[in-house]
């Protein structure tokens, strides 16, 4: 969190990036080492968070942005890749543990809008108590993420297969 | 024949339990029993540790309400050490622990207990959560997030983070209110005035709707206790214990914390690893007392903030004087959340929580001490010895939702006996019997301490012992 803050400091920022996991989870903690590092070449349309977990607080400060990537670890994910979310369509409330996808269609519900959302993956093997150590993985996310920060055309085409995606989920 | 039916997991708590209804031959329920079927143990691997790590370690037996093990471990630190802390840290901590309350009672209300409420006991279970709430009326779940939100941003802005924030210590706290911080919550305040007073509002009117549901979930009597301040106005932080009976007749004053064993004994039951305290004048199980948002309004002379003193008013109107049943814990939740934010703007507005004398250092100079605060779900004792080195020699940890544990299971048995008719339960009997326990908003991994055997089989059982059936519902639902 940066402070001071207002309420009107929000403002609308461009992006918001979302690294989740628990530091003593082993790879649990890509998502969170991924922006870490993100964190130390911060850029003033970035907002960065780390989280432990997702909860539904969350969906004010991403209501708050225009686009929103989540960052998290996946044992079934195989290479470092993003795809396109949109709000899950048969939410599972569960108070401790909260999707990506289940905190777009919280947002949905009460604020009637969404920001344009992709989730980040990296694979992961270990959840063992410990630190992530796979730096490799870390650099090409935060490569990746950047370069959807940094190429209109890029960003573009990513905004534009999101809008695909999302389909009948209201978008801003 | 007696049968048992078994609900597990009791959904939309904090931790993992289950229910167990035992009917009779003639299908009518016999018994119940609320099982906690969790261990944590923290009482017996504290042993060795420094002091000092104690709040850091101890805060961490629950996500939920980390805050109120830090204060009572810090208290209980206080008295080892000896000190007096200064006034800042005394205020600051005040202002923690009120956020703490808001927080944690905006979570049991809004997110766990208000779909019930809202959308109906009935209504269709895969709906009757936060996100059916938010699609009946988006302004109330909305509205309820924020205020969530508010009370972490409080706990973030004073300690760092929003969960188990390193920064109470003992002797004081590491660190002032930035005036910026306080600047940005103070701006915050109005809105989450505006939330609770709507949510009251509703409130108010549902209890007309649900006088079956007010009249059998925990509808009994029973003794309340804790803590209270100077003339009996409503207390969080210090003060001294009082107990009170169901008339509101004041059955003991003044107590010390510190002394608690004098009068809490702590039972131990079989089939749960939750404890049973009980006032011990009155003995075993006799001795049931509540605690939480519904024991603090039924022992306090008034809230001491305007317009939670104009709420308590009307509240002790509608629910006859002394709230006896515990559908009401809602209810007073609410009213509870609105003196936490009338109390903080006060502390907001206190130079005090600028001040950079804020912490006391000293040695160890006693080996035992007592820490005690109210916790949202109830009074909450940290207990610890050292030896001269400050190495924890033992460690007892007194939690609300264990000391509610006996008004838990004759809740739980009341609802049971009110609803169930034979063996074919509906799924809204179903759901009342854990909403009476959610009532007590419990949170089962801060009070599953003490060890039991733990029955792990869902039965449905015949007074032979023969297994009949197996009931099971499905997590989230």
């Amino acid at each position: 969190m940066t402070w001071p803050r207002t309420e009107s400091d929000y403002g609308r920022l461009r992006w918001l990036v979302i690294g989740i996991g628990n530091d003593l989870g082993g790879d649990d903690a890509l998502g969170r080492r991924v922006v870490e590092q993100l964190r130390i070449k911060v850029r003033p349309e970035v907002r960065i968070l780390s989280v432990h977990q997702l909860t539904p607080e969350l969906t004010h400060q991403i209501w708050d942005c225009e686009r929103v990537i989540f960052v998290d670890a996946d044992v079934s994910a195989e290479h470092v890749a993003v795809r396109p979310l949109k709000p899950d369509s048969d939410p599972q409330p569960f108070s401790h543990l909260w999707s990506p996808q289940g905190l777009l269609a919280l947002m949905q519900i009460t604020t009637g809008s969404i920001p344009q959302a992709w989730l980040v993956t990296l694979p992961a093997h270990d959840f063992g108590f410990g630190q992530a150590s796979d730096g490799e993985l870390v650099d090409e996310a935060v490569r990746l993420i950047e370069s959807l920060f940094a190429s209109e055309t890029t960003t573009s085409r990513y905004l534009e297969e999101a809008t695909r995606t999302v389909g009948s989920g209201s978008s801003k | 024949m007696t049968r048992r039916i078994v609900i597990d997991p009791v959904t939309r708590i904090e931790g993992h339990a289950k229910i167990s209804v035992f009917l009779d031959d003639c299908g009518s329920v016999a018994d119940a029993w609320f099982h906690v079927a969790e261990y944590r143990g923290f009482e017996k691997f504290c042993e060795g540790r420094p002091l000092a790590e104690m709040a850091g370690i101890t805060a961490r037996v629950c996500g939920i309400c980390p805050v109120s093990h830090l204060l009572a471990s810090v208290k209980a630190a206080d008295r080892i050490l000896a000190v007096s802390i200064p006034p800042a840290a005394v205020k600051l901590r005040r202002l923690l622990n009120l956020a703490q309350i808001v927080q944690s009672h905006a979570l049991s209300f809004f997110h766990l207990s208000a779909p019930d409420l809202l959308l109906g006991f009935d209504s269709d279970p895969t709906k009757r959560n936060i996100f059916g709430l938010a699609s009946a009326d988006p302004e109330t779940a909305r509205g309820g997030i924020r205020l969530r939100q508010f009370g972490q941003e409080i706990i973030e802005a004073l300690g760092g983070q929003k969960i188990h924030p390193a920064w109470v210590a003992p002797g004081g706290v590491r660190g002032p209110l930035s005036p910026e911080r306080r600047s940005y919550l103070q701006s915050r305040l109005p809105e989450a005035l505006d939330t609770v007073q709507r949510a009251l509002g509703l409130m108010k009117g549902l209890l007309d709707r649900y006088p079956e549901e007010a009249a059998s979930f925990g509808n009994f009597p029973s003794l309340f206790l804790g803590l209270v301040g100077p003339d009996g106005v409503w207390e969080h932080y210090d003060g001294l214990l009082r107990v009170t009976d169901s008339t509101g007749k004041i059955v003991a004053d003044g107590l010390d914390p510190a002394r608690y064993q004098e009068f809490l004994g702590e039972a131990v039951e079989s089939w749960s690893y939750l404890k049973s305290p009980y006032y011990q004048p009155l003995g075993y199980p006799d001795g049931i007392y509540r605690v939480g948002p519904l024991a603090r309004l039924n022992i306090c002379s008034r809230l001491d903030t305007p317009l939670a003193d104009r709420e308590l008013s009307e509240y002790r109107q509608r629910v006859g004087g002394v709230a006896v049943s515990s559908f009401y814990y809602h209810y007073a939740r609410l009213i509870e959340i609105l003196t936490s934010l009338e109390r903080i703007g006060r502390l907001l507005d206190d130079p005090d929580v600028l001040s950079l004398r804020y912490r006391a250092r000293a040695g160890i100079n006693q080996l035992e001490g007592v820490g005690c605060s109210e916790a949202p779900r109830g009074t909450l004792f940290h207990h610890y010895l050292v030896n001269e080195d400050g190495l924890i020699q033992k460690v007892n940890l007194l939690i609300a939702t264990g000391q509610n544990n006996l008004a838990m299971n004759r809740t739980v048995a009341q609802i049971a006996r009110h609803w169930i008719r034979g063996p074919d339960i509906p799924e809204g009997v179903f759901n009342r019997i854990e909403a009476g326990i959610r009532a007590f908003d419990p949170c089962l991994s801060c009070s599953t301490h003490a060890l039991g055997q733990m029955p792990l089989v869902i039965e449905l059982r015949n007074r032979h012992g023969e297994l009949l059936t197996t009931l099971r519902r499905k997590a989230g639902t």
